[in-house]
This record gives C-alpha cells, sequence and structure tokens, in this order.
C-alpha cells in the first residue's frame, strides 16, 4: 500500500463522514425588517412529546397548544376566566359540565371533530396502558381515578373505562360528570391534556403519530417539520376555523438549550423571540434594553421542612421570618420574580384576599424571629439544608445559610442531583433532610391546584406535615362552586400554612416570573401565568 | 586533475558551551579510481570530514571555511539543488550502521529505484529492472524475490550490502564508505570489504574508506590519512606509512595493532592508546597531540603549533618530532 | 492481515456485552425515577403502569435478558422519557450529525495540525517555530467550549456582517466551521505537537541521513522519507481521537446548539432514560473498538515491521 492510497483513503474517509448525514436545518439569517409574517424564535428544549396525552412541559405544551384548538382558553389575568374556543358553550350543572363544541372545527384532513374525538383522546390519556402523568389532571372526572388504576391482569379495565364519566351525547355536545363540583374544571381544560385526538391517525401510526408527515391536528397552525433537537416549524392552517385573524405564516422554532447560545442568536438577529432564557450575570445588561421582558407566573419557589425533624411551628417561623426576600429576588434572581407573602400565588384569581393575613415577609425580621426561635422547645439548631443543584439554587442556599446563622443556627448546605434528589424526598423524605427547596408552577389557575399539595396523602407534601383541618378545608373547596365562598375557604387554608398562627410546614420565598427576550418588531407575543403563549395573536410589525 | 581536493576545510559546530572545532583545516586530494584511507580515533573528526564534502553537515555544525573541489566544482560553494544532483549521482555513500541507514517502512526495491529515478531518469520498470541487477552485483540471492521486502527482513551484512548497491547505482566516480564495517559482525566484515574492492575495480570508482582499523586500509589503499584532534597529523601512501610512520600517534596507532599477519590484522582496533583525545571546545593551544605524546616536553611543541610539512616526497606530518627526526629514545615514559 | 482483522472483530463481542452489563449495572446504582421529570409526584397507578410496560418491574437478570436480546435484534428499544420514540430513532436522527462533526473536527484537526507540525519542526529554531509552537501550547490549554464561545462571539455576533456564519444551529456548511473548529482545535495542537517531535526525532535518524545522501529532492525526503515514519505517532492516537472527537462532543454540541448524540447521551443520563443511555454507550464503544482496530490497521501498513510480528 502506497503513501498516497493511504491519505487518499484517510481522506476519503473523513470527506464520507462530512458529506454522511441528511440534517439540513434551517438556519439562515433573518435581516432584521421582517416584512413577511414569519416569526424566528428559540425554544429551551426539544419538546419530550406532541402527543396530548404524554406531554408534560411547558415547551411541548406551547407547541400543541398551537397547533390545535383547546376547548377554551384563559382570559385575561388575574381572572384567567375561560373564554369559549373550540367549546363554542358550556353548562355547568352541580357535578356535571356540558360542552357545545363549535362544528366549524376540522382536523387537518378536512373531517368535523366531534365529540367522540374528546372522548376518545380523554380516556387514551388516562388509559392505563398509556402510563400518561397527566392522567393526574383528569382525576376530577368520575371513574378515572379507578381505570388508570386498573391492572389489565387483575380487573375488567374495559368495564371500568365504561364507567369514566366523558361521554358524547351527541355529535357535538359532551358530557363530563365530575366526582364533585370543581368550579376550576371549565379552566382546567385549557390544558393541554384535554385536546381531541385523532383516533384513526394514533391507531395508524401508534407512537410515530406525531411526526410531522403523519400527525392530524385542528389548530391555527400545522407541523410543518420537526427535527428533533434542532428545529420546528409551524406553517399557518388556512383552513382553521378562524384564520382570518391568524397574522403569521409561518414560525420557526429553534432549539437552543444554552441561554448563552440562544443569547447569541439573538444579538444576531437570527431570532426574534428568545425564551431559552438568559445567563444570570447578563440578566442586568439585558434588562437594560428594551428586549427584555418579564410576565409574572403562577407559581412559587418555596423551602419545605421536614416537621419530623423541626417539630416545633415556633422554630419553622422564626426561619421563615428570618429570611431577607427581597434581597433574594433583587440579588440573586434578579428577573421580576416577587417575594412570596404565602404559598398561593399573588397573581392568582382572589390571590390579595387568600393571602391577606399570611406572614411572611419581604425584608427579614431578625428579632421577632429570635423571639420567635426562643419559644421554640428544643430547636434544633444544625440544620441541613438540601437542594438540586444549579447555580441559582446555590446562591439562594447560601443566602439562606447567612440568614439563619443570625439565628444561632448551623446550616450545612447539601446540594443533589435533580433525579436522586427527587427520589431522596420522597415523601416520606429521607430522615437527614432537615430543610429542602421545590417550586411548583400551576397547571390550572385556581388555588386549589396548589394547596392541593399540603394534603395529608398528597404525593408532593414531602413535609411529613399532616393537618385534618387542612384537608377538610381543600376537600370542601371542590364541592364550593361559588367563587367568594371557595376563596373564603383557601384563605382558611392558607392560614394554617403561612397565617399568623400558622403552621409553617413550608416556607415560601418568591413567586416565578417568565423572562424573554422580543424584538421590538414583534406584536402580541405575551406569555399567560400558566407559561401559555398563543401565536395566533402575534404579528410582526 | 585531482577527482576530489579538498583544501583547508574546517567544519565547526556551535553548540552552547562554545565552538567545536570538529574539522579544522583539513586538506588532501584523491586521482580517480584511487583508494583513500582516513583512521583514527573515534570523534577526531573523519565522518564530520566526508559529511562537510557532501554537504550534509546536520545544525548547529557548518562548514565555515576552505573547499572541496569535486570534478571542477566545489561542492562547499554548491546551492542546495546542485548539491542533490551530485550526491547519489556523481559520490555514492555508505554508512556505518546498516541497521539504522535503510527506512525502515519503505520496500528495499523503492529505497534502491527512487535513487536510479531521481538521477538517470529511469522509470518505474527500468528501474526495478536495474534494481534486480543491481542486488545481484551486490550477491543478495533471490534478487528478484526479495525486491519489495522491507529492511527488517533483511540481515545487518545484507543490508549493507543494499546500502553499496545504493551508493553505486548510478555509476559515481567517488564512493565515500564510512567505516562500513565497523557494525557488522565479524564474520560478515570481509565479505563486505571484499565487495567493495571488487565493484571500486569494475567501476573505477575513486574510494574514501574511513576506519577505526588500520588492518582494514593496509592492504587496499592507496594512501592514508591519519587524523587527531579535527586535523590531519599524517599523510602518506599506505605503504610509507606502514613502513615509516612518522607521528607519534601514527606509531601508537600501529604498536596497538596486534602483529599478524594476513587476515587477522583486520581484528586489531585503535583502542590501547593511553591517555584521551581532547576536548574539541577547548583544544591544546599548539600541537593537539602534546598532552598524550611521549617526546612532548623536549621543545616548544607545546606552545608553537607545528606545521604540517613534508618530511620526504609524497609524506607529510604534523609534529615536532618525528620519528626519522629522533635521535634519542623518548625520555619519558608513558 | 484479513485473519487478524477477523480475530479482531470477533474479540469485540464479548468486549461489548461486558459493556452492556456494565453500563446496565451501573445505570441501576444510579438512583431516580426516569418518569418523574418536574417535582409534580408521578401518580401511583401510572408509575405502576410505566414499570410494567418497560419491564422495570422485573428483576434485574430478566430485564438484561430482554436488553440483550434487544441489542442483538438491533431493537435497542423505547425511550423511556421521549415516549414517541425509539432508541433507534434517536440514534439514526443523531449519530451522524456528531458522526460529521467529529470527522470534520478531525479534518480540521490533521489539515492544520500536521502541517503546523511540520513547518516548526522544519523550521526548528527560529521565530517561525516558536511562533506556530506558542500558538499551539497556548490553545492546547483553552477548554473547548471557551473557544466555542469566543468563535461565535467574534465570528457569528460581532463580525456577523461579514461572515456567513451563525450563532448556532446545523445545516449547511457554514453551520459546520465553526464548531469543527472549536472541536478540531485540541486535537490540532495536538496533532502539532506530536507530528512536530515525531518530525525532530525523524530527521535525526540515520535513514534519513541516508535519504539526502542518495541526492533525493527535498522535498521528497520530507514527504515521503521522514513524513512517513513521523505519522506513525499521530496516526496511533489519531483513532482513539477520533472516537473521542465523535463521542466527547456534548460540549461543543451544547454550545452550538447541534442535535448531535453527545447532547443527547449527558441527557438521557440525568433523565434516567436507561434505554437512550445504554444505547448510545454500546454505539459508542462500538465506535471506539472500532477505531482502534483502524488504529492497528492502519499502523501495520505504515509499520511493516509490525505486520511480521502478528500474521
Ligand atoms: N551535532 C554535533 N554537535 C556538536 N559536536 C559535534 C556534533 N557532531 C559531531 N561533533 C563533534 O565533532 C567531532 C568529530 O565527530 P565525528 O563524528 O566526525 O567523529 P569520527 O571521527 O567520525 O568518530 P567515530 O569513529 O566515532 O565515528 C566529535 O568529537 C564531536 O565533538
Ligand atoms: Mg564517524
Amino acid at each position: 500500500m502506497s503513501k498516497r492510497f493511504l491519505w487518499a483513503a484517510l481522506v476519503g474517509a473523513l470527506a464520507v463522514t462530512a458529506i454522511a448525514g441528511s440534517s439540513t436545518a434551517m438556519t439562515g439569517k433573518t435581516d432584521g425588517s421582517n416584512a413577511a409574517q414569519v416569526l424566528k424564535m428559540s425554544i429551551g428544549s426539544e419538546p419530550p412529546s406532541l402527543d396530548p396525552g404524554l406531554a408534560t412541559d411547558t415547551t411541548s405544551s406551547n407547541i400543541i397548544l398551537n397547533i390545535m384548538d383547546p376547548l377554551v382558553k384563559l382570559g385575561k389575568p388575574p381572572a384567567l376566566n375561560a373564554v369559549p374556543a373550540a367549546a363554542a358553550s358550556w353548562k355547568i350543572r352541580g357535578a356535571v359540565v356540558t360542552l357545545n363544541l363549535r362544528k366549524s372545527v376540522r382536523w387537518t384532513n378536512g373531517q368535523p371533530v366531534t365529540a367522540k374525538d374528546y372522548v376518545y383522546g380523554w380516556l387514551r390519556t388516562i388509559s392505563p396502558e398509556l402510563g400518561a402523568d397527566y392522567a393526574y389532571q383528569f382525576e376530577g372526572i368520575k371513574g378515572a381515578k379507578e381505570y388508570t388504576a386498573c391492572d389489565p391482569k387483575k380487573a375488567d379495565c374495559n368495564a371500568l373505562r365504561a364507567r369514566v364519566g366523558v361521554k358524547a351525547v351527541g355529535k357535538y355536545t359532551l358530557r363530563v360528570t365530575l366526582v364533585s363540583p370543581q368550579p376550576w374544571f371549565i379552566q382546567q381544560i385549557s390544558h393541554h391534556s384535554f385536546l381531541p385526538q385523532h383516533k384513526a391517525t394514533i391507531d395508524r401510526y401508534g407512537s410515530k403519530w406525531t411526526e410531522p408527515q403523519n400527525i392530524v391536528t385542528n389548530g391555527p397552525f400545522k407541523l410543518a417539520s420537526w427535527k428533533h433537537d434542532a428545529s420546528i416549524t409551524l406553517v399557518k392552517n388556512t383552513k382553521w376555523r378562524n384564520a382570518k385573524s391568524v397574522k403569521l405564516i409561518r414560525v420557526e422554532h429553534q432549539i437552543i438549550v444554552d441561554a448563552t447560545t440562544a443569547e447569541n442568536a439573538f444579538s444576531a438577529k437570527n431570532i426574534d423571540v428568545q425564551t431559552t432564557g438568559v445567563a444570570s450575570v447578563n440578566i442586568p445588561k439585558w434588562k437594560k434594553t428594551r428586549y427584555w421582558k418579564t410576565f409574572k407566573a403562577l407559581g412559587t419557589y418555596y423551602y419545605g421542612f421536614n416537621t419530623k425533624n423541626i417539630p416545633d411551628a415556633n422554630q419553622r417561623r422564626a426561619m421563615a421570618i428570618s429570611i431577607d426576600r427581597s434581597q433574594i429576588v433583587k440579588y440573586i434572581t434578579k428577573s421580576g420574580q416577587i417575594p412570596a407573602k404565602g404559598f398561593t400565588p399573588i397573581g392568582i384569581a382572589g390571590g390579595p384576599s387568600i393571602l391577606s393575613q399570611s406572614t411572611m415577609p419581604a425584608t427579614a425580621q431578625l428579632s421577632k424571629a429570635k423571639a420567635a426561635l426562643a419559644k421554640a422547645r428544643n430547636p434544633k439548631r444544625s440544620i441541613r439544608l438540601y437542594h438540586n443543584n444549579a447555580p441559582n439554587h446555590v446562591k439562594i442556599a447560601t443566602a439562606v445559610q447567612n440568614f439563619w446563622k443570625q439565628l444561632g443556627l448551623d446550616v450545612t448546605i447539601r446540594p443533589m442531583e435533580w433525579k436522586q434528589y427527587l427520589q431522596f424526598l420522597g415523601p416520606p423524605p429521607n430522615a437527614d433532610v432537615d430543610v429542602y427547596r421545590l417550586g411548583w408552577i400551576y397547571d390550572f389557575p385556581d388555588a386549589y391546584n396548589g394547596l392541593v399539595l399540603w394534603k395529608c396523602d398528597s404525593g408532593n407534601n414531602n413535609t411529613n406535615w399532616c393537618n385534618r383541618k387542612f384537608d377538610s378545608l381543600i376537600d370542601k373547596a371542590t364541592r364550593t362552586p361559588n367563587t367568594a365562598k371557595r376563596i373564603a375557604l383557601y384563605k382558611q387554608a392558607e392560614n394554617i400554612l403561612t397565617g399568623p398562627q400558622g403552621q409553617l410546614p413550608i416556607m415560601p420565598i418568591y413567586y416565578y416570573a417568565f423572562n424573554m427576550l422580543q424584538r421590538e418588531n414583534v406584536k402580541g407575543f405575551v406569555e399567560n401565568p400558566t407559561g401559555q403563549w398563543d401565536l395566533a395573536k402575534v404579528s410582526i410589525r | 586533475m585531482a577527482l576530489l581536493e579538498v583544501e583547508d576545510l574546517r567544519t565547526y559546530f556551535k553548540t552552547r558551551e562554545g565552538e567545536v572545532r570538529a574539522v579544522d583545516g583539513v586538506s588532501f586530494s584523491l586521482e580517480h579510481s584511487k583508494m583513500l584511507g582516513i583512521v583514527g580515533e573515534s570523534g577526531c573528526g573523519k565522518s564530520v570530514t566526508v559529511l562537510s564534502i557532501m554537504g550534509l553537515v546536520q545544525t548547529p555544525g557548518r562548514v565555515v571555511g576552505g573547499s572541496a573541489v569535486f570534478q571542477g566544482r566545489d561542492l562547499v560553494q554548491l546551492k542546495g539543488r546542485e548539491l542533490e544532483d551530485v550526491r547519489g549521482h556523481e559520490i555514492g555513500m555508505i554508512f556505518q550502521d546498516p541497521m539504522t541507514s535503510l527506512n525502515p517502512t519503505l520496500t528495499i526495491g523503492t529505497q534502491l529505484t527512487e535513487t536510479l529515478r531521481r538521477h538517470l531518469g529511469m522509470n518505474k520498470d527500468q528501474a526495478r529492472k536495474r534494481a534486480v541487477e543491481l542486488l545481484e552485483e551486490v550477491h543478495i540471492p533471490n534478487a528478484a524475490r526479495r525486491l519489495d521486502d522491507y529492511p527488517h527482513r533483511y540481515s545487518g551484512g545484507m543490508r549493507q550490502r543494499v546500502m553499496i548497491a545504493i551508493a553505486i547505482s548510478c555509476n559515481p566516480k567517488l564512493l565515500i564508505a564510512d567505516e562500513p564495517t565497523t557494525a557488522l559482525d565479524v564474520t560478515v566484515q570481509a565479505g563486505v570489504l571484499d565487495l567493495l574492492h571488487e565493484l571500486r575495480s569494475i567501476h573505477e570508482m575513486g574510494v574514501i574508506i574511513i576506519t577505526h582499523d588500520m588492518g582494514v586500509v593496509a592492504e587496499t589503499a592507496d594512501d592514508i590519512i591519519v587524523m587527531y584532534a579535527g586535523q590531519i597529523v599524517e599523510q602518506a601512501t599506505a605503504l610509507d606509512l606502514f613502513d615509516r610512520p612518522e607521528h607519534p600517534y601514527t606509531e601508537a596507532l600501529l604498536e596497538a595493532l596486534p602483529q599478524v599477519e594476513g587476515e587477522g590484522i583486520r581484528e586489531g582496533r585503535l583502542r590501547s592508546i593511553s591517555g584521551r583525545p581532547p576536548d574539541l571546545l577547548d583544544p591544546p593551544p599548539a600541537c593537539r597531540f602534546a598532552p598524550r605524546c611521549a617526546y612532548a616536553g623536549q621543545d616548544d611543541c607545546a606552545t608553537v603549533p607545528p606545521d604540517l610539512r613534508e618530511i620526504r616526497p609524497g609524506h607529510w606530518v604534523r609534529s615536532s618530532h618525528p620519528t626519522s627526526e629522533r635521535a634519542a629514545a623518548p625520555v619519558g615514559a608513558r | 492481515m484479513l485473519k487478524f482483522i477477523i480475530r479482531r472483530v470477533a474479540w469485540t463481542i464479548p468486549v461489548i456485552l461486558l459493556v452492556i452489563f456494565m453500563t446496565f449495572l451501573m445505570m441501576r446504582q444510579i438512583k431516580g425515577n426516569p418518569f418523574q421529570v418536574t417535582e409534580r409526584a408521578v401518580n401511583e397507578a401510572t408509575q405502576r403502569t410505566l414499570d410494567r410496560k418497560f419491564h422495570l418491574d422485573q428483576p434485574w437478570y430478566i430485564q438484561y435478558a430482554y436488553y440483550v436480546k434487544g441489542v442483538f435484534t438491533a431493537n435497542l428499544g423505547p425511550s423511556l422519557v421521549q415516549r414517541d420514540r425509539d432508541v433507534n430513532d434517536v440514534i439514526k436522527d443523531h449519530f451522524p450529525v456528531s458522526l460529521k462533526l467529529g470527522g470534520l473536527a478531525m479534518l480540521w484537526a490533521v489539515l492544520v495540525g500536521i502541517p503546523l507540525g511540520i513547518i516548526a519542526a522544519l523550521k526548528q529554531n527560529t521565530k517561525l517555530d516558536y511562533a506556530v509552537m506558542a500558538v499551539v501550547n497556548a490553545g492546547y490549554a483553552l477548554p473547548n467550549f471557551l473557544i466555542a464561545t469566543v468563535l461565535i462571539y467574534l465570528f457569528a455576533v460581532k463580525w456577523r456582517e461579514h461572515t456567513p456564519f451563525p450563532t448556532n444551529g446545523w445545516g449547511g456548511w457554514e453551520t459546520w466551521v465553526l464548531p469543527a473548529a472549536a472541536l478540531g482545535h485540541a486535537p490540532m495542537t495536538f496533532f502539532a505537537r506530536i507530528v512536530r517531535g515525531s518530525m525532530l526525532e525523524t530527521l535525526q535518524q540515520d535513514y534519513i541521513r541516508t535519504a539526502k545522501a542518495k541526492g533525493l529532492r527535498w522535498r521528497r525526503v520530507v514527504g515521503l522519507h521522514v513524513l512517513r515514519n513521523s505519522l506513525i505517532p499521530a496516526v496511533t492516537a489519531a483513532a482513539p481521537l477520533l472516537g473521542f472527537l465523535i463521542t466527547g462532543s456534548f460540549i461543543v454540541e451544547f454550545v452550538f446548539g447541534i442535535p448531535g448524540i453527545g447532547r443527547y447521551f449527558v441527557n438521557s443520563v440525568t433523565a434516567r432514560d436507561y434505554s437512550v443511555t445504554m444505547g448510545i454507550t454500546i454505539l459508542l464503544s462500538m465506535i471506539i473498538i472500532f477505531a482502534n482496530l483502524l488504529v492497528d490497521i492502519l499502523y501495520g501498513y505504515l509499520d511493516p515491521r509490525t505486520r511480521d510480528v502478528r500474521t
């Protein structure tokens, strides 16, 4: 073998490598002035699934909700009332909700969307075969929980399915029977898990039905391409019932995971809207520009106590009020977060009223805290604080460590990797945990969705705290359609958590905010408090 | 005109410790088809002398002065490309260690033919044919088959034969052999030497042969140069030099030879002279042999450098007390 | 030679089995629930369903058996986390990207690094040599995410009007240049140093003096006699390096937003997506094994001495 051949082989092999592979992602640059109604934006991750039954995250949700037509949409905050969308109207009689579907809603293959498509979709989502995470959204529907829990080897799942309270009572009439009159249900169905699903497509393509060449949808946009981990392109669905009002003809989502990369793409004018996020150090810089946008979120960043290890509420109160929340949002998170007054977000319907007696201070109340600690019987002075490892969590934990030092507490910080952390927290939490950090983002805009976490049997109550009075208040709320009365119940429950005589199994720190960068020619791009954006309302100037 | 005329050749190495005068004013000439032997202890500058002629001195060495006129052209002055045309074409060269002198990653055939193609403009087939003939000429059995072997399949003696084949492949006028047998097994040394003589007479080449071994040159060389510390200390015909050595160093060299007639002589090596050769970084100021010379101290040879002078026609010596001018036996003992 | 290759290929089978086994065991050692993504607890019923679906409720050896069967039928199973994709899809979509990125980086490293090393060696101890080696040594110390960031800032942000390079993405040639340079940088400096070193060593060899004494043109002396021998250490290092470039590119993939397999690999570990992690591990170990095989073959061609020893 000659030297020349060797080189040829080497270069050839590399050339083949270079030519191999077929991805041709779009990466062209936009020329700032975008006369055409094309929106280029970044999203922070590959949507794990575009199946309304399987998607669990906001990235997937935002793609799905723009290619689909939900029954209702949420109106303006803070009320976030249900606004008719695919459902023209609805009637609520106790625990029975009857939805009248618009006859003008069509699948992209031309077929009308009927009540059967909803029944099929919902039952598929809660079926024991699918194992969908968001089956939990349906637990308020009669028989749903039982069907989801069905073990095909031990019970007749078909019979259980027949008993689920979702029925097509006419071609365009859907009747839902709830276990109790849950007044938030009509808002809850704005969530992507309550979308209809196209049975023929799913039957035909199985798990591949969400690929662009297979998928059948019914929303203002169509899925034109999905290059995994690279880009997702939507094009306007000119046959949508309200296509006239849709301005954008195309939306190109670039999947950019790294914040700095996304910032660079924005700086280089490759994208108009950057939803990936901004690196912490760059927040002050971007905040000074007109590109920076902040939207209030329904979500709370909190620390929880392992009440087995810190049983005295006085100590928990001392720890909760010795923290300077305004410093944390001002110097650490820096991007529009608000110090939490209680667990319920202030921006939720009735929020100010629910929180009116909550006692979490914005600035530290050190002397009060010391007094409270003095009242505590046998306080635990060496505290192990657990958090999952991420830059901001570390910074906040360090700040908290310092605040508690002034109380005379000795805090050890224990960072952990996310998944191990979740397992470590239980419930019940590992005995080594004294304090842990977590957050909660609301799936539907009712205080119930957050407060229910603190029931005794909740899978998210990692505090070992259990209060029957609290539980009964929450249960009562599910049976109280009257908004004012319900809010009064929430206020009582919130007081048990964070009121003057509160038990403080948790200490809320701040309310979340959503941030993004938007070029000035983008109009109407807003993120609602549950993290949804409606591209049908966006235009380019 | 002489085939090669070397005049006051100087090659210095610039090292961190200072300037090493490895070759310091060497002059000699070689007639067509004659054989010149260069002998001397290790490190006296034999290799550097011939490498200087070939333009193969490596940095930090540099030929700083003198000339080497080969067939009317001063090789020292030639530019790189012109010199390349001479090397391997008109002057062939063989090195000491055949084990490392062939490229281990190329076939014998490649290494033979590339010279033929380069200098004689042969095409691939012509060159291969000629290469086989050359291998046969140096007595490699199965030459045609062994052409595509790599050097590691050849023994040391065979490799040196290949080196010889390469060196003579373009019918050079001059063959330089730098200790061609030193690294070889005693049993094959004679064969290689015989081959050299055989080829020399067939091709009518001038030959410069460098050796440690007086015996190698005794019978075959026409002239002999004895080098010491970068300089020529004695130069004469082989007969005269062996008969009547003049320089005390040469005497010592010959004394160190086992006085055995015939083949056995070749095994004698220049190793048993007492004392060490001088440090070329800082050589003795005058006669460089003085510190080891039994006769030094009788005159001013340690302060006034002796010239290379013709003590009788054709016999040159660099010493203030050559044998023929010495009356008495040495005063100091060794 | 053929016999040697067959024997080497056959040897990879037990090695891969071992890799599967070890990855399998290690993945089970890391705690964490693949089905819980956010803090929201997974329904007990759902958890049971999923465990059943993915055989996680079976003893480990049954799971292992399922898995080995999958590997040998070229079906690496579904992703546990991205529920509408199979591991085969993931590999099919993302491996070619990493392969191309790694190949281009290698090309960059070879095409820039080797000439730099050659120049530095031929101009040893001149200003040019010092300049090249200063750049190479300084560059060697820089981590590739830093280089990536600087490249993006300079070429895709600051001078974006004058260059065709985007900040991120993967498509036409203009999207390849910066990532390949960022990824290929370290191996480039590596090649430059290794080639310079071995060139200097080779230049001192007796057979190079022979080649010169033969009157060969300088071009041929360097291009054939010197280079061939100097490249042996570079080639020996190159193939595992290629494996490393294909498998170790995740940082560059992150920074440039490239949909390669490296990023997926890292994500799958954090997500506890067992089947994806194992699928990619097996693929990558096969690449590294293959790369080493390639070295041995290449080495045999470059250095004939080793051929005799083995056949
Ligand atoms: N690269 C170098 N750097 C410094 N000095 C050198 C170098 N090469 C040779 N020399 C000097 O030149 C002198 C002569 O070396 P040369 O190789 O010519 O000796 P020689 O007579 O051929 O010895 P030998 O019989 O061992 O081959 C040595 O003493 C050495 O000091
Ligand atoms: Mg020598």
